[in-house]
């Protein structure tokens, strides 16, 4: 007789609620009784538990990569009205609080504006080893080209001298994976050289016509320590053509920019922005005449009631990827408020939470984040050893924080944060 | 109101880009349900297409009081029953996938267990694996199984208890050993 034909229908039942995180905690105890007591409930329990495991370590595939933008493409809009204007568009985003993601995002928009600007550049004007086939045609980049290094100049990690353009990274084989993984691969400094010189007009030029969805599509696949080693490092940051890239941004199409910031992974952007030298991107800002970035300064709820030396700290120290996750599906009022009132470091602190994320199972830490009990999550968070945090952050492995992120609930992260904040200010109160 | 009926609203009110944001958050999700299902990525592709399509076109009849996620899902799944209908997937995948001159045991005998899953899912029934899909791969609970798939939670737990049992049969070797 098997394990299965020896236990009553109730007790397997039991079993497999308990498997599938169904049992209260009173039945939890009764099974975990029964396993101690029983060896055939036992024995169906580990068997049952293996198929769980077995399913459980299947991995999820990605969609293919033009899924998205097949969709967006073939799908038509129910429209009640016309497509505003685009300043209408604009103005009319500060009136409705469901927008406010672009605008508590506004930390990101400097960054994110330079974080195009460079992908575009490296990207589309970077003499990249074949990838003329995948950006099709731009009037003027052979000349362009001959004024700059050759191919043969771009060190390419691995695979100097490479001609044929193929990345030893494994990479995916499309133009798109190349770009990505020479991308990846290429040297700093040569790119830094390459920004100094480069002509504004032709930038900017490029930024108008380029392909925003391939560019937003390279700047989620292009390494993040990479684009950030390239800002803090490049010339076109450190040695202040700042005048050069205000140029750029202020002729370049601020919509198309725009598209690209949007779509792109924030996160990614958030990172560059973070990691980039900050005084270098502030002289930008400063010198920038990017009518948006100004309209976003004065009309957003965040800054305009927000204690600003407070969310300069807390835009410092915390960890990017998780305020703008909070960011987007946040109340305005709250954050406002938390802003005004809560203990920046403790935010900071809170946000910088990673023993669980550096050495879990992003799979699992992902499925607890979306099944969780938010208040306890929130005690946890609230609750946590600070400085072992903060240590196991900076040890933290980036790519699979970055993999719990993308996979986890955003809206339950959120509400996390919002828990958690609640009873911090509660704390205080009292 | 949650983000996703955020999003639904600006839809609904003439805001194309509005979907994006939906489509990134839930593409991979309709795209695995739809691959467990057919075990074709370019079929799972075009399903997940169809899925998007049909629930823009169907937004204005979603009903706020239930979740996005739900909804889609259901939509999903039926789109996925609907492509394995008519295209006698089913037949294919028994003929040829299965029953290409590998015996179970054969099958598990490859070093992948996700290979191994993936072609134990298609000896299932329809019915079968989808459950398993649900619980398994989507992590779904029982009442969002039952609403997803239109049955008492009772039927989506005996119908889970055949499914693991079958699988079981299909994978037991890897599991006893």
């Amino acid at each position: 007789m098997n394990a299965m034909e020896q236990l009553s229908d109730a007790h397997r039942e039991m079993i497999e609620r308990e498997l599938d995180g169904e049992n209260s905690p009173a039945e939890s105890t009764a099974v975990r009784e029964l396993l101690a007591t029983d060896p055939a409930a036992k024995k169906y329990y580990d068997e049952a538990l293996s198929l769980h495991a077995i399913l459980g370590s299947v991995p999820e595939t990605d969609p293919p990569h033009h899924l998205k933008k097949h969709i967006l493409n073939i799908i038509s809009t129910p429209a009640l009205h016309n497509r505003e204007s685009l300043n209408h568009s604009i103005n009319s985003r500060f009136t409705f609080p469901h927008l406010q993601e672009v605008f508590m995002k506004n930390k990101l928009v400097i960054g994110g504006v330079l974080a195009a600007i460079a992908v575009v550049y490296f990207a589309v004007i970077y003499p990249w080893p074949a990838d003329s086939e995948m950006f099709g045609t731009i009037g003027g980049a052979k000349k362009y080209r001959s004024e700059q290094i050759t191919d043969n100049d771009v060190v390419v990690g691995g695979q100097e001298n490479s001609t044929d353009g193929t990345v030893a990274d494994g990479s995916s084989n499309d133009g798109l994976g190349r770009t990505a993984g020479v991308f990846r691969k290429a040297d700093i400094q040569r790119l830094a050289d390459i920004a100094r010189t480069a002509d504004v007009q032709r930038l900017a030029d490029i930024a108008r016509t380029a392909d925003v969805q391939k560019l937003a599509d390279i700047a989620r696949t292009a390494d993040v320590n990479r684009l950030a080693d390239i800002a803090r490092t490049a010339d076109l940051f450190r040695t202040a053509d700042v005048a050069r890239l205000a140029d750029i941004a202020r002729t370049a199409d601020v919509q198309k920019l725009a598209d690209i910031a949007r779509t792109a992974d924030v996160a990614r952007l958030a990172d560059i922005a973070r990691t980039a030298d900050v005084q270098r991107l502030a002289d930008i800002a400063r010198t920038t005449d990017v009518q948006r970035l100004a309209d976003i300064a004065r009309t957003a709820d965040f800054f305009r009631t927000a204690d600003v030396a407070k969310v300069a700290d807390i835009a410092r120290t915390a960890d990017v990827q998780r305020l703008a996750d909070i960011a987007r599906t946040a109340d305005v009022a709250r954050l406002a408020d938390v802003a005004r009132t809560a203990d920046v470091n403790r935010l900071a602190d809170i946000a910088r939470t990673a023993e669980f994320y550096r050495t879990a199972d992003v799979a699992k830490v992902a499925d607890i984040a979306r099944t969780a009990d938010v208040q306890r999550l929130a005690d946890i968070a609230r609750t946590a050893d600070v400085q072992r945090l903060a240590d196991v952050a900076r040890t933290a492995d980036v790519n699979r924080l970055a993999d719990i992120a993308r996979t986890t609930d955003v809206a339950k992260m959120a509400e996390i944060a919002r828990s958690a904040s609640e009873v911090e200010m509660k704390a205080d109160d009292q | 109101m949650t983000e996703d009926l955020k999003l639904i609203q600006r839809f609904l009110s003439g805001d194309r880009r509005a979907f994006e944001p939906l489509v990134d958050r839930y593409q991979k999700t309709v795209f695995n349900v739809a691959l467990r299902m057919v075990n074709n990525t370019d079929d799972a592709a075009d399903i997940t297409q169809n899925v998007f399509i049909k629930a823009s076109e169907k937004l204005g009849s979603f009903n706020p009081k239930y979740k996005f996620f739900s909804w889609i899902y259901r939509i999903a799944v039926n789109e996925s029953l609907n492509f394995v209908e008519a295209s006698k997937k089913n037949e294919r995948l028994s003929h040829e996938l299965v029953a290409d001159g590998k015996s179970p045991e054969d099958v598990l005998q490859d070093d992948h267990i996700a290979q191994s899953v993936e072609e134990g899912l298609t000896k299932l029934t329809d019915e079968n694996r989808i459950v398993i899909i649900l619980r398994h791969f989507q992590d779904l609970s029982y009442d969002e199984i039952g609403f997803i798939l239109d049955l008492p939670v009772r039927t989506v737990k005996s119908r889970l208890f055949s499914a693991r049992q079958s699988l079981k049969k299909i994978l037991s070797n890897r599991i006893e050993r």
